[in-house]
């Protein structure tokens, strides 16, 4: 038991020094490298020609805003895949991104909102695609496979509906929205991301305080009700809080493919101990986040949103997956 | 045998109602539109209207592929779910959509093609790599058998990572990324007689194996083994099922851009309505698919006015509803 809770802890510790060092890159990194010092010396506040605006005004707000997404994909996406059991169960599987994009870019394109407007639309679409999908998918006993089913064609129709608001749009407004839909950092600024950061700090808190039900739900269906835990409340809400978290998020950067449903599988691979890990869920999304950016922007000769690369990164990890739990589904 | 009759009867008439469907969906896809045409004009031989020339061998062009579009559509359709067992395979669920796309934008932006015939071309290829790359996935995952769940994941994981890569190549070029958003959407409105020839012998060669396949799959349905030892040669017929519904739906996607669920809402409707025997199952799915791809033509042409709603969004909202019931239902999963 205590070196169960000794190996949680270390890898939580080890998760949080990872986003630290990559953080450190993140502001080093770009147009112009500052090294350790100067950054330093300007997140004190010290006025540094050229590095503070790259700094302060550039750099620090996509740190921020990418940690923010990151955390509020991995935890959501480890719930999603604690509470079904399963890896492929994750919110990006099952079309709540997409379906909270397409409600995003409409607002952005066609009613041209912005900021909290924006997250508003994007929680209904992904809030409602929630909701279909678990309605229907309830039947006698929840059915995984027919939720994550069902989430794929949903996914198919909000692809379609993408593309057709696209369409609409004029190819000044194209260029940005292809960005976003992508999933991009680029445009992240610290004003109005208040929301954001109350929201993912509030649903996180909340997630991990129930970590107790969490690992309940994922025992079963029977166990659950002798150990006096009401499953589909519990079930409804952290799943809601997930939906929602993921949501924001997708109104905030876009669609990060792929981020929520490796962030908690990888999580569970490297700790092992059969628990639930969300803060170290959330840590491993920041990761993944941050270093996908580093990657988009430093490792080619053009610079590419964050969503590309982890988009690259998952669609193989999601296959490997596949093939690695064969035989399991019908 | 008065069942028989019975059975007969009902066929005939659906058969009936459903060419009479089919041209009411031709003389509407003909007649309407952002500039509609009355039927005296349609028939009048001298066209006094110089406007209603240009506009109508548009028509023309559009109802023609539009015919040609529903029928592979609806004939892959059947095929991929009688060859995977999977009531869900349709070319959208699969990812066939994105694989062509994929190729298209990497071969304008690599090899810098620029002609239609080209695209077609490249799409073909790159739907033709995705169905197997998918199919092979979904096999090795099911442990030899092709499950839904399998299927669509694979599917769905290929989409991801085509879209990735179309965005990757397409991002910094802004050309690219323009041509690009046009084609990403399913429509029929065809550019000129040149491209639907050059898509045209793959479609006959799809369909043309399909008829041939009918009695092996009618055999097929009694399962692998069965089939089998009734001297079916399952894994060539199989391999040219696969073969014929890539030609199908890869001309199509190459020509109309991605045209979704099609594939999977006419065969389970037909197939409610007359049962599953594939001689009548074939040529009653492509009449029906040719029929709703039209009238949902039409219906995006009447909805977007003055503009146009493309027929692969409409064909998705109809689609997807029924994709929705169909695995509700629990027709998808047994």
């Amino acid at each position: 038991m205590r070196t169960r809770k000794k190996k949680e802890i270390s890898v939580l510790i080890i998760l949080f020094i990872g986003v630290l060092i990559l953080g450190f890159f993140m502001l080093s990194l770009g147009e112009s490298n500052y090294d350790l010092a100067t950054v330093v010396k300007v997140l004190m506040g010290q006025e540094i020609k050229g590095a503070s605006f790259a700094v302060m005004s550039l750099r620090l707000p996509k740190l921020i805003i990418g940690i923010l997404a990151g955390i509020a994909c991995g935890v959501a996406g480890n719930t999603f895949q604690v509470i079904m059991k399963n890896p492929l169960a994750s919110p990006d599987v099952m079309g709540v991104t997409s379906s909270a994009g397409a409600m995003a870019v409409f607002a952005i394109l066609i009613l041209g909102l912005e900021g909290v407007a924006v997250s508003a639309f994007a929680i209904a679409g992904g809030v409602l695609v929630a909701v279909i999908i678990f309605s229907f998918a309830r039947g006698n006993g929840f059915s995984i496979n027919k939720a994550i089913l069902m989430g794929i064609g949903i996914q198919a129709m909000m692809q379609a509906l993408i593309t057709f608001i696209l369409q609409q749009a004029n190819a000044y407004d194209l260029s940005k929205a292809m960005h976003w839909l992508s999933g991009s950092l680029n445009s992240a600024k610290l004003s109005g991301a208040g929301g954001f950061f109350i929201t993912v700090l509030i649903l996180t808190c909340f997630i991990q305080y129930r970590t107790k039900e969490l690992k309940v739900l994922s025992l079963g269906e029977e166990l659950p009700v002798t150990l006096g835990v009401n499953i589909d409340r519990e079930r409804i809400v952290l799943l809601m809080a997930s939906v929602i978290m993921v949501s924001v998020a997708t109104a905030y950067v876009g669609p990060l493919a792929s981020v929520s449903f490796m962030a908690g599988h990888i999580t569970r691979r490297i700790i092992k101990t059969g628990g639930v890990y969300s803060l170290q869920a959330g840590l491993m999304g920041a990761i993944i986040v941050l270093s996908s950016e580093l990657i988009g922007q430093n490792a080619f000769a053009i610079r590419f949103p964050v969503g590309v690369i982890t988009g690259i990164i998952g669609a193989p990890y999601l296959i490997y997956l596949l093939l690695s739990i064969r035989n399991k589904r019908g | 045998m008065q069942n028989n009759s019975l059975n007969n009867k009902k066929l005939i008439l659906f058969i009936v109602a459903s060419l009479m469907l089919l041209g009411l969906a031709l003389v509407l896809s003909l007649i309407l539109g952002s500039k509609d045409i009355s039927l005296a004009e349609l028939f009048s031989k001298d066209s006094e209207n110089a406007l209603a020339g240009p506009i109508f061998e548009k028509r023309i062009m559009r109802t023609v592929l539009g015919i040609m579009a529903g029928f592979a559509l609806s004939i892959a359709g059947v095929l991929m779910q009688a060859i995977t067992k999977n009531p869900i395979a349709d070319p959208s669920i699969i990812g066939i959509n994105s694989g062509a796309a994929c190729t298209v934008v990497a071969a304008i932006a690599i090899l810098g093609i620029n002609s239609s015939i080209e695209y077609i071309i490249f799409a073909l290829i790159g739907a033709a790599l995705t169905a197997c790359f998918v199919y092979c996935i979904a096999m090795v995952a099911g442990g030899g058998k092709v499950g839904p769940v399998g299927l669509a994941l694979a599917g769905a994981a290929t989409s991801t990572a085509c879209s990735s890569v179309v965005s990757l190549i397409m991002l910094p070029n802004m050309n690219v990324m323009e041509q690009y958003r046009f084609w990403s959407v399913g429509s029929i409105k065809a550019s000129s007689w040149d491209n639907i020839m050059v898509v045209l012998p793959f479609i006959l060669a799809g369909i043309f194996i399909a008829l041939i396949l009918i009695p092996s799959l009618n055999v097929l349905t009694l399962g692998d083994e069965t089939a089998t030892g009734l001297g079916v040669n399952v894994p060539l017929i199989k391999a040219a099922g696969i073969l014929a519904s890539v030609l199908l739906c890869g001309a199509t996607t190459a020509i109309a851009g991605p045209i979704g669920f099609l594939g999977l809402m006419i065969p389970h409707f037909v197939r409610i309505i007359i049962g599953g025997d594939f001689k009548t199952l074939i040529p009653l799915s492509a009449i029906n698919g040719a029929s709703l791809l039209l009238l949902s033509d039409v219906a995006g042409r009447v909805i977007g006015r003055p503009g146009e709603l493309e027929v692969g969004v409409v064909t998705a909202f109809l689609g997807a509803p029924v994709f929705i019931l169909l695995v509700v239902k629990g027709r998808a999963i047994k």
